[in-house]
């Protein structure tokens, strides 16, 4: 039991937190069951080296998927920004950017603080503020973005399928 | 039609079918057609919660293993159509292999 704790190491933490007591649980069950034991390490050991990979993969490429789309935001955010004086769209932009974000990857939702700086980066860049006016926008807007992305998260907690 | 399913996804859906298991009996149900370890069925549980094909159902014992807790598993109705949906799938290129002859003259399915 105590190798299979170390092996368990193979996975990626998230998945970990969530079900390596289930998975010890399982393999005690199965430990308990089996008349060849040198047999189910063999196949737990296989099990393992075809599930970890796929599971790094995955959670990479959430990460990835995340990080993507909070760029393309940001960038899409700076780029607006040169072309608008509206306040209430930019905000509402701000606001569906991280509620998306918020709701769609959770436990990436501090990614809404790239969203919330591009702005007064992009305000910084274009030269159309001080660096200390940037600071202050800076500021209201991350509040925004942290706020979108609550928003998100609550929004999925309350609608996604309830355990009993 | 809804995505065709990966063989450990429909078996665990297949499993679920009979009502809310625990992953254990989930193993144990689906062994002889398709065996797996813990990291093969809690990796495909994890998908399948976030497609919403199961949900969680809440954790007590099993009155035969222990008195120890498990968590359960219950189908849910999108799971019940992508299970069904996949069954008649499987069940036309069953066809489709008989009428080449694949499955043999004495072979009923």
């Amino acid at each position: 039991m105590k190798l299979y704790r170390i092996l368990m190491a193979l996975y990626p933490d998230s998945f970990r937190r969530q079900y390596q007591a289930l998975m010890e649980q399982v393999f005690r069950d199965q430990l308990r069951d089996t008349r060849n034991r040198r047999r189910l390490w063999l196949a737990t050991i296989v099990d393992l080296l075809k599930s970890a990979p796929s599971l790094h993969l995955e959670e990479n490429m959430q990460t990835l998927a995340a990080f993507a789309f909070a760029i393309a935001c940001a960038l899409f955010l700076g780029r607006y920004e040169l072309h608008t004086d509206d306040t209430g769209v930019e905000v509402a932009f701000v606001l569906l950017f991280t509620f998306i974000l918020g709701y769609w990857q959770p436990k990436r939702s501090w990614l809404c603080l790239l969203i919330g700086l591009s702005i007064p980066l992009a305000e910084i860049g274009w030269g159309t503020i001080s660096p200390k006016k940037a600071v202050e926008i800076g500021a209201v807007v991350m509040v925004i973005s942290i706020a979108g992305s609550i928003g998100g998260v609550l929004a999925r907690r309350m609608l996604a399928p309830k355990s009993v | 039609m809804t995505e065709p399913l990966t063989p450990a996804v429909f078996h665990i859906l297949l499993a679920l079918s009979g009502g809310e298991r625990h992953g254990y009996a989930i193993m144990q149900e689906v062994r002889d057609s398709f065996p797996m370890g813990p990291g093969t069925l809690y990796g495909t549980i994890k998908r399948m919660l976030a497609a919403g094909l199961v949900v969680e159902a809440g954790e007590r014992p099993d009155p035969v293993l222990s008195e120890e807790r498990r968590r359960y598993y219950r189908i849910t109705a999108s799971g019940k159509r992508a299970a069904g949906d996949e069954a008649k799938r499987l069940e036309s290129l069953v066809r489709l292999a008989k009428s080449k002859s694949l499955l043999g003259k004495e072979s009923k399915v």
